[in-house]
C-alpha cells in the first residue's frame, strides 16, 4: 500500500514527513502548476471550484508514480469541499485512476469507532507503536506552526526591510528546501536557520509601508500557485502582508470545535454580530476578520470562481463597505491564466492605498 | 398585519407550513406576484454578479413586496427534516437579501433546524409573537403545520405538488389536439426551478406539447430516495437535502422512466457535483442538463427539448 493525498500547501511535505516516520510509504503529489490544473480539468466537471481541479490533477499524477491509496480528510460541512472525496473518487474511477479511498470524516458522523477504524486503516501493514504515532503527529504540528509563524514574520517584516526582493528570495529557498526535507530534525533546524538569517536584514522601522490583510477561501489562500503568487506580488510591491487562513490557523479551529462543548460555541457565536450560525467555508470567519481589520490599509478577499459561501460574504462586504471598513478587492480565481489582469488590478489596489495613506494623510 | 412571503426558494417547498401556521389569524399573507421580466432585472441589479439566478430572482421579490407588506419573512433554514444542510447560498440568504435591499421591514428568522422540532417551535414563535399570535393558538397551529410537513416527507400525502399548483399544464385549447404522452422523462432539479414557470419557461407545457410525461420529485416519498442512496454504496455520507432528494429520486425513477431532463441554474455550486454524480450512477438513461440564466433565450432551449424528444422516440421504437 502506497498512500497518497491531496496536496494542501505545505502540509503534504509534513504529513510526508509523518508518514515516513512511521514506516508507511507515501507519494505527494508534485507542485500544484499549470499542467497539473491542466490535467485535473479534464476530467472535472465544468462547474466545479478551483481546489478540486488542482486536487484530480495532483492525485492523477500520483497515480501515475505509483500510488494506490488516497487519504482523505472530509468535514460534513455544507460547503462543496466536503463532498471532494466521493467526487473525485467519481471522476477518477471514470478516467481509469482506480484508487482505494480512505475518507477520514468527522467523528460526529460515522461514530467514534468507525472513526478509529479507519484512521487505523491507514497504518494497517506497519502497525507502528502507538506513542511513536502520538510523537510524529506532534512533531507534525509543531513544525507546521513554527513554518507558519515564520512565514508570517518573513511577509510581516518585508515592508520594512528596503529590498524587497530578499525576503522573497527567503521565502523562495524556504519553499525549496520544504520539498527536500528527510526528517523532522532536519526541518526544525530549516526553520532556525532561516530565523538567524531574517534577524541578519536591516529593518527601517521609521518607514511606514502598506498593510495588506488577505482573506477568503482556505485553499485558495494557502496554495501560492492557486492564487497565482499573490503574496509575491504584493512583496514586490513593498506591503507588509499577513494572511488569515494558514494551516495552523486550520487545526487550532478544528481542535477547537471538536474539543469545545456546545454552550461555549454558543457564547463566542453570539457576540458575532454578521452570520449567527456557520454557512459552510469559512465565510463567517472571513466576514469577522474583515470588520476586525482596522489596522490594515487594505483587504485582499480571494475565493475561486463559483464558491458559494465567498459569494454571500462578497454581497455582504459590498453592503456594509460604509460600515468604515477597510478598502476591500475581490479577486475571483478560476483556471484561466490571464496574470496580467490580476496584476493590474494587484498594483492598482496598492497605489490607491499608498495615495490615501501618505498623499490624502499628509495634506 | 400584512407579511410578505417572496416567491422564492422556501416559497416552493415551505408553502404549507407558512400557509398552515397563519391560517385562520389576523395576520394577511401576501405572496409575491409570479417571477416575471420586470422582477428580475430588479433582482439582478440588486444582487452581486456571481449569484445564481433564483437568487437574483428572490432579491427582485423581496424588493417588489417592500412597499406592500408590514414584514417581510426571510427564513433562515439550515436543516431540513432528515437533518441535511441546505446550500451555502440559501444557508446566507439572510445576508444576500439584506444587502440587496436595505430596508427594517426584513424579518430574519433565527436559525431553523427542522430535525429539531422545538428549537423551530421557539424560532417562528418569535416571528408569531410579532403578529401578535397567542401562545396557545400557537402551538396548535405549529403542531399541525409541522405535522403537514412531515407528512410530506413520509410521503402520506404529497401536497408538496399541490402547493405548487402553478406548473400543472393547462388544457388544450379548441385548435389544440391533445397527444398521448408516449414517453415520461424525470423532470430533476432543484424546486426553484422546477416549479417556477418563469425560469423555466413553462417546460411542462412545452414537454407536454412534445408528448412526453413529466414526472417529478414530488411523488417519491423521502423514505425511498433515502434507501436508494444507501443502496448505491457512496463512500462518503451526504450531507446536502438537494443532494439526497435530486439523486434519490432519479435512482428510485430510473425504471419507470426513459429519460432525465436536469433543470440548472448556472453557476449552481451543488449541481456541479450532482450532475456529475448522476451521470455516473444513471448512465443507462439519457440525460440533458438544461442550464438557466438570466440571458433567456427560448429559441435554443426548444430545440434542444424536440431533440431531446425525438432521441426518446427512436429509443423507445428500436
Amino acid at each position: 500500500m502506497i498512500v497518497t493525498f491531496p496536496r494542501f500547501g505545505h502540509s503534504a511535505e509534513m504529513v510526508s514527513l509523518m508518514f515516513e516516520e512511521l514506516g508507511i510509504p507515501c507519494i505527494i503529489p508534485p507542485h500544484n502548476d499549470y499542467d497539473v490544473l491542466k490535467k485535473g480539468s479534464q476530467i472535472s466537471p465544468e462547474e466545479i471550484c478551483l481546489p478540486f481541479k488542482y486536487m484530480a490533477g495532483g492525485l492523477m499524477q500520483s497515480y501515475s508514480q505509483g500510488a494506490d491509496t488516497v487519504v482523505m480528510v472530509a468535514t460534513c460541512g455544507p460547503c462543496r469541499l466536503g463532498e471532494y472525496g466521493q467526487l473525485l473518487k467519481e471522476v477518477l474511477d471514470n478516467a481509469g485512476y482506480n484508487y482505494n479511498w480512505i475518507i477520514i470524516d468527522s467523528p460526529a458522523v460515522i461514530g467514534t469507532k468507525e472513526f478509529i477504524r479507519r484512521i487505523g486503516a491507514v497504518a494497517e501493514e506497519k502497525r507502528p507503536a502507538k506513542h511513536k504515532i502520538v510523537n510524529a503527529a506532534f512533531n507534525t504540528v509543531k513544525l507546521i506552526k513554527a513554518l507558519d509563524s515564520l512565514e508570517n514574520r518573513i511577509k510581516r517584516i518585508n515592508g520594512y526591510v528596503g529590498a524587497h526582493s530578499s525576503c522573497i528570495r527567503i521565502m523562495n529557498e524556504l519553499d525549496d528546501k520544504i520539498a527536500s526535507l528527510k526528517s523532522f530534525d532536519e526541518g526544525f533546524e530549516l526553520i532556525r536557520a532561516t530565523k538567524r538569517r531574517i534577524r541578519k536584514l536591516e529593518l527601517d522601522r521609521t518607514v511606514n509601508p502598506i498593510k495588506i490583510l488577505i482573506v477568503g477561501e482556505i485553499y485558495t489562500s494557502i496554495e501560492k500557485e492557486a492564487n497565482r503568487k499573490l503574496e509575491d506580488k504584493l512583496m514586490m510591491l513593498g506591503c507588509s502582508v499577513n494572511r488569515h487562513m494558514t494551516i495552523s490557523w486550520w487545526i487550532d479551529n478544528a481542535v477547537k470545535c471538536a474539543a469545545l462543548p456546545a454552550f461555549v460555541k454558543n457564547i463566542t457565536m453570539m457576540s458575532r454580530r454578521a452570520f449567527p450560525c456557520g454557512i459552510g467555508g469559512y465565510a463567517k470567519e472571513t466576514v469577522n476578520k474583515i470588520q476586525k481589520a482596522s489596522e490594515f490599509d487594505g483587504v485582499i478577499k480571494i475565493m475561486p470562481s463559483g464558491c458559494m459561501p465567498e459569494i454571500v460574504t462578497k454581497a455582504y462586504c459590498e453592503n456594509t463597505v460604509n460600515n468604515k471598513l477597510p478598502a476591500v478587492l475581490n479577486l475571483v480565481y478560476d483556471e484561466m491564466d490571464g496574470e496580467a489582469g490580476y496584476e493590474t488590478r494587484i498594483e492598482a489596489f496598492v497605489d490607491m492605498l499608498e495615495r490615501r495613506k501618505h498623499v490624502l494623510a499628509g495634506n | 398585519m400584512r407579511l410578505g412571503i417572496p416567491r422564492g426558494y422556501f416559497y416552493y417547498d415551505y408553502y404549507l407550513f407558512i400557509e398552515t401556521l397563519f391560517h385562520d389569524s389576523e395576520t394577511e399573507l401576501v405572496f409575491g406576484e409570479p417571477n416575471n421580466e420586470e422582477i428580475m432585472q430588479s433582482g439582478i441589479a440588486l444582487t452581486v454578479d456571481e449569484a445564481c439566478l433564483p437568487i437574483k430572482l428572490m432579491a427582485g421579490q423581496v424588493s417588489s413586496l417592500i412597499n406592500d407588506c408590514d414584514i417581510i419573512l426571510i427564513p433562515r433554514i439550515m436543516k431540513d427534516l432528515a437533518g441535511r444542510w441546505l446550500c451555502p447560498k440559501l444557508l446566507g440568504l439572510p445576508e444576500l437579501m439584506t444587502s440587496a435591499v436595505v430596508s427594517d421591514k426584513i424579518y430574519v428568522t433565527e436559525p431553523v433546524h427542522f430535525n429539531n422540532k422545538n428549537r423551530t417551535r421557539e424560532c417562528f414563535w418569535k416571528l408569531c409573537r410579532k403578529t401578535g399570535m397567542k401562545r396557545t393558538r400557537f402551538n396548535n397551529a405549529f403542531e399541525k403545520a409541522f405535522g403537514r410537513i412531515a407528512d410530506v416527507y413520509a410521503g402520506r400525502n404529497n401536497m408538496h405538488v399541490e402547493a405548487s399548483w402553478e406548473f400543472i399544464p393547462e388544457e388544450p385549447g379548441p385548435d389544440e389536439i391533445l397527444l398521448p404522452n408516449t414517453v415520461n422523462v424525470l423532470l430533476a432539479g432543484h424546486c426553484y426551478n422546477i416549479y417556477d414557470k418563469f425560469t423555466n419557461f413553462n417546460i411542462m407545457k412545452k414537454l407536454d406539447t412534445l408528448g412526453i410525461g413529466a414526472m417529478t420529485e414530488g411523488s417519491v416519498p423521502h423514505s425511498e430516495m433515502e434507501i436508494c442512496i444507501k443502496k448505491s454504496g457512496l463512500i462518503k455520507e451526504p450531507f446536502w437535502e438537494a443532494f439526497v432528494r435530486i439523486l434519490g429520486t432519479a435512482l428510485y425513477m430510473r425504471d419507470k422512466v426513459d429519460g432525465i431532463l436536469y433543470l440548472s441554474s448556472f453557476s449552481c455550486g451543488l449541481d456541479a457535483m450532482i450532475i456529475e454524480m448522476l451521470k455516473s450512477r444513471v448512465s443507462d438513461l439519457p440525460i440533458m442538463v438544461v442550464k438557466i440564466d438570466e440571458h433567456r433565450g427560448e429559441a435554443g432551449l426548444d430545440t434542444r427539448l424536440e431533440a431531446f424528444a425525438d432521441l426518446l422516440e427512436k429509443r423507445r421504437v428500436s
